[in-house]
């Protein structure tokens, strides 16, 4: 028990820094753990996004570029398709063929190559011989000299001849086509060439979903783009960035190097071109950036979520093993914890399989040599226990055997100055003989002292409570200590009370005398007062006196056995200080709360709080002590004393004789039958020492002489032993019984009640 | 322990859920397209509009889904037209859609906000249509066709179908835009020294008047200008010039089909496709003003075979050999 609340102060003492402690460890083996699988995640990551939006980079500029230059070869091979199919026109010379001739091929041209809406023939001079149109009526030998036009000259000195980009109303992109023959005399063919055909390749170059690809001639304007209203509205793209830089571009395709631009619409764009050298025009591919890089953020996006993924997974695993590492550690926290609190049969339970569990046995190990070196301290300190057990126990025995010895002289001396005050002693011997008497007096009361101690330390004194008036209790304090205050000239004042208690009469009856009589010791002057007064918890009975008073730090002192307040010789006339012990001691036994409240100087106060009775009307009638029946005349009466110590003996027997008793004495059981059965009277009364001769004991020698005359006779024990199994023998037997030493008024008032008793039960 | 488990439920279904909530369904819009045509929605008109229909379906547009068609004939009656451009007008659709100089018209009188595309219009800058070619600036854009263009490539047809003609007769009508063009056959048969008789025919009477007058005029061609109300009378001309023997020049395919000798002209449904084409950009929010007006790029030239058998014409080889279908 003591132990378990010994480790449960331990433990809420250490409670809240052992927490930290175990908060820190784990944090910090977990930030730990995921710090570093987090950054070694993330780098991984990190760079695998680096790597794959580089390498998605390099393949979307490659193939850009090679779109841009899969559709300039395109609408190369148209032009050049257009060229092959002119070049038919331009094979034979003007000689070897009619103009009728002539004009049918011409016409099964034009049903041929839709781009060419017009077709001149010219011939060797630079004089145009026919003219087909698809809108205009066909012109023959009309003769119009182009000898000095451009499209000629160039072609006859190139063979071939590519004109600008011009728009019919304003509106359709056309070029003049020219082409001369191998031979001169075949001259040379002009074609007008409407280039909005050239949407069909270009509209059917797929760049992505939303890219396109568009074509722009050497001044940057646009000639064909999948949107076709652009190019009939005759849009000029020189300003545009990647138009610029493909005019200027070495080689005239697009470096490999990413470079984002902005289209017309102006939304960002990842451009690529690509030169048609022929006709100085550039292929132009545009991807918008947003689906360009599309499949980077798609991959971007897995490899983010796949990263999140792998954190989570990461960070629950880092958490997971830290526990792990941890908890054994708490474990092993713990239990030390508890071991250090005191629980030392505890042990360790931690199944890792590694050091800490070899850690944990290690505890466990010196825990185990703690235990049993505690236990073998508790069974010391046991040992030492029951050895001052014994050694108080030898105190008490050898206390009570020295109080008994003690008594035997006291006892005898008691009755012989008893006997001795019955002589007529000479007018000088009587103080002499008052002193003695006084002496004897004190020393009997030191002897009642020490007894009572004893019987109440040996747990002896039995409680007989009921219910009685306060106020007769009361009445005989005061009596018995108003004489004494008055010859001390004191005022002894006992307030009425009307209250009845519930309590032993006796032994209440002890305390308040005890007290009194100390109030009486120590008040030179002023007055004593008893009062009573009803309180919650019962009664309190309160003794006030004007003495010297008690210094608060001697108040708890005064309690304590031989203790003397101003006595510091220790002056055995006032007493051997056990007063108060023994009033604790029996207030105590009465449940009853002393207290004492009191200053130097200003006198004291003495309560005692009793419970109160309040049935007090039901009250019994008073069983306390009758007045001592001092008068009861003992002249004739037949008294048996055994005794088996012969100077108590003697002097019983003087004192009894002195007040007119027959007195038979006797040393031991056997004698006082012998001695009492040659009478013819039966005795008529009994007073017996409790130990006799041998092992023979008070009791069995009444109960023998009893049984001898076959009468109860009335008797009872004298004892010097205040050993506490003899009392208890003692008051096992129902016997009256007087302590050693003897007051001869004492056994006087003793014999004179059973007499009495016996007398009227005789009537 | 609780608390962590939570948090990452709630992580894990926000990444779950993240693409879920992106692809939240928008309200689907609907488009009201007008659609105007001079014709009787005859079998052979409603084939314009379901080549039209089908066009706009490719790139999107579900009749009943997302697009309304609100359509009006005229039965061949222009007179008609200005009521029903109203009509349409007043039904506020997103787009409309037309075709002929005497249709846009009608519209144009009735509404310079809502958006139109137009087909087959010879001269859409000359008419009023558009500011330029190139950017139309109005509400109005579309496609043209070469219209009086042509004029000079018809007779020089007729000249190779018919060497020794001198005489060329010329249907018109009072559709707007022949005048334009008969001054251009004018002009252009001066080159070639023919002489140009206009004949007007407004409705089948006319026509039979018409065709009765020509037979004393020893015509060796006609030329059939398009557009209403001949558009809608094309049968019945073929089956006069057949009746005349008179060689008919066609201004497209469709008359040729009825009959006609041959045309020579832009592929009407090519048209009408990238009519669609127009609607779709309009409809997705760009201006018909900065829509440029695209010109046919394929002249086709078709000749009827059976006609020229009836009419015991021999087609000159010069001239099948360029033809894109000789029908038979």
């Amino acid at each position: 028990m003591s132990e378990h609340a010994a480790s449960g102060v331990a433990t809420s003492a250490s409670q809240s820094p052992s927490n930290i402690v175990k908060g820190r460890l784990f944090r910090r083996y977990a930030v730990f753990f995921i710090g570093v699988v987090c950054v070694s995640l993330l780098a991984n990551g990190v760079f695998g996004i680096w790597y794959s939006y580089r390498e998605h980079e390099a393949s979307l500029v490659r193939i850009q570029r090679e779109q841009a230059v899969a559709a300039a070869a395109k609408i190369d091979q148209f032009i050049a398709g257009v060229e092959s199919q002119l070049g038919w026109t331009v094979q034979l010379p003007w000689s070897a063929q009619t103009m009728e001739q002539r004009r049918f091929d011409a016409q099964r041209l034009l049903r041929q190559v839709s781009a060419i809406t017009e077709l001149a023939q010219v011939d060797a001079d630079g004089r145009e011989q026919l003219h087909v149109s698809r809108l205009a009526m066909d012109v023959m030998g009309r003769g119009k000299d182009l000898s000095g036009e451009a499209k000629f000259i160039e072609a006859r000195q190139h063979r071939v001849y590519y004109g600008p980009v011009y728009f019919h109303r304003g509106s359709e992109p056309y070029m003049t086509l020219a082409l001369a023959g191998a031979l001169r005399e075949a001259g040379v063919s002009i074609a007008e060439l409407n280039l909005k055909l050239i949407w069909d390749v270009v509209s059917q170059i797929k760049v992505g979903e939303h890219g396109r690809a568009y074509v722009v001639d050497a001044q940057g304007r646009l000639i064909a783009h999948p949107d076709i209203g652009l190019v009939l509205r005759n849009t000029d793209l020189s300003h545009l960035d990647q138009v610029r830089r493909a005019r200027a571009a070495e080689g005239g395709i697009s470096p490999r190097q990413i470079h984002t631009s902005f289209d017309a619409d102006g939304q960002p764009v990842l451009p690529a071109f690509a030169p048609i050298s022929r006709l100085g025009w550039q292929v132009m591919i545009e991807l918008p950036l947003e689906e360009a890089y599309a499949p980077v953020y798609a991959s971007l996006l897995a490899i983010g979520l796949l990263l999140l993924g792998g954190l989570v997974v990461a960070i629950v695993a880092s958490v997971v093993l830290a526990r792990k590492m941890v908890m054994p550690i708490q474990a092993l926290q713990r239990s030390a914890e508890r071991i250090g609190g005191g629980m030392l049969d505890h042990r360790i339970d931690i199944a890792s399989g590694d050091e800490l569990e070899a850690l944990g046995n290690q505890f466990n190990n010196m825990a185990g040599r703690l235990q049993e070196s505690y236990a073998t301290l508790e069974h010391k300190v046991e040992e030492r226990t029951h050895q001052l057990d014994l050694a108080n126990q030898a105190k008490s025995r050898f206390l009570a055997a020295a109080s008994h010895d003690l008594r035997q002289p006291m006892h005898a001396l008691n009755l012989y100055l008893g006997a001795l005050a019955a002589y007529d002693l000479p007018e000088p011997a009587r103080p002499v003989l008052a002193n003695v008497r006084h002496c004897a007096q004190t020393m009997d009361e030191m002897f009642r002292a020490l007894l009572d101690i004893s019987r109440l330390d040996a747990s002896v004194v039995e409680t007989s409570i009921e219910v009685f008036a306060i106020a007769s209790l009361l009445d005989r304090i005061r009596m018995e200590f108003a004489p004494q205050a008055q010859a001390k000239g004191l005022v002894l004042r006992v307030a009425p009370c009307s209250a009845f208690v519930r309590s032993d009469p006796a032994l209440l009856g002890r305390v308040l005398s005890n007290l009194v009589s100390n109030a009486v010791r120590y008040t030179v002057r002023g007055k004593i007062l008893i009062g009573c007064r009803r309180t919650p918890q019962g009664l309190r009975l309160a003794i006030y006196d004007t003495g010297p008073g008690i210094a608060s730090d001697q108040q708890r002192a005064v309690f304590e056995e031989f203790y003397q307040v101003d006595n510091p010789g220790r002056d055995r006339a006032q007493g051997l200080g056990l007063g108060l012990a023994i009033v604790q001691r029996l207030a105590n036994l009465l449940d009853a709360r002393l207290t004492l409240r009191s200053e130097a100087g200003r006198g004291s106060c003495f309560a005692i709080e009793l419970p109160v009775a309040h049935d007090g009307g039901a009250a019994p009638g008073h069983r306390l002590l009758a007045p001592a029946a001092a008068g009861v005349d003992l002249t004739g009466a037949l008294v048996v004393v055994v005794e088996d110590e012969q100077t108590i003996l003697d002097a019983t027997r003087a004192l009894l004789e002195q007040w007119g008793c027959t007195v038979i004495a006797a040393v031991s059981g056997a004698d006082a039958i012998a001695q009492a059965s040659t009478g013819a009277r039966v005795p008529d009364a009994i007073v017996c020492d409790y130990r006799l001769r041998g092992d023979e004991i008070g009791i069995d020698v009444i109960a023998q002489l009893r049984g001898e005359f076959n009468c109860d006779i009335p008797a009872l024990l004298i004892t010097g032993d205040t050993a506490p199994d003899r009392i208890q023998a003692i008051q096992a037997s129902g016997l009256p019984v007087l302590h050693k030493p003897l007051q001869e008024n004492v056994l006087r008032k003793a014999l004179s009640q059973l007499l009495d008793t016996n007398s009227l039960r005789k009537d | 322990m609780k608390n962590r488990r939570k948090w990452l439920i709630v992580l894990g279904s926000a990444i779950l859920l993240a693409p879920c909530i992106a692809v939240a369904q928008q309200p689907k819009k609907i488009y009201r397209v007008g659609w105007l045509s001079v014709n009787i929605p005859t079998a052979k008109s409603a084939v314009y509009f379901e080549v039209f229909k089908q066009a706009l379906r490719e790139l999107g547009y579900v009749e009943g889904q997302n697009v309304i068609f609100e359509k009006r004939w005229a039965d061949g009656k222009t007179e008609r037209l200005p009521a029903l451009a109203a009509e349409l007008v007043a039904l506020n659709p997103h787009v409309i859609v037309s075709s002929t100089t005497t249709a846009m018209q009608a519209l144009h009188q009735a509404t310079t906000t809502i958006p139109i595309v137009m087909t087959n219009v010879s001269d859409p800058v000359g008419s009023g249509f558009a500011a330029s070619l190139a950017h139309p600036g109005g509400n109005i854009t579309g496609l043209s066709d070469f219209g009086v263009d042509l004029a000079a490539k018809k007779l020089e047809l007729i000249r190779e179908l018919v060497p020794r003609a001198n005489r060329i007769g010329v249907l018109t009508s009072d559709n707007p835009v022949h005048p334009a063009e008969l001054n251009g056959m004018r002009n252009s048969a001066k080159l070639l020294g023919f002489t140009i008789l206009p004949l007007r025919a407004q409705t089948v009477d006319d026509l039979d008047h018409a065709f009765a007058s020509m037979t004393k005029e020893n015509l060796a061609a006609l030329i059939v200008l398009g557009g209403p109300p001949h558009s809608s009378q094309r049968e019945r001309i073929a089956e006069l010039a057949v009746q005349a023997k008179l060689p008919t020049i066609c201004p497209i395919r469709d008359y040729v089909e009825a009959g006609g000798l041959l045309s020579y002209g832009p592929n009407i449904l090519q048209q009408y496709k990238l009519a669609a084409t127009y609607a779709d950009k309009i409809l997705k929010g760009a201006k018909p003003g900065d829509l440029p007006v695209e010109q046919p790029t394929r002249l086709e030239l078709i000749i009827n075979g059976k006609t020229a058998k009836a009419i015991e014409l021999q087609v000159p080889v010069s001239l099948l050999v360029r033809a894109d279908e000789v029908i038979q």
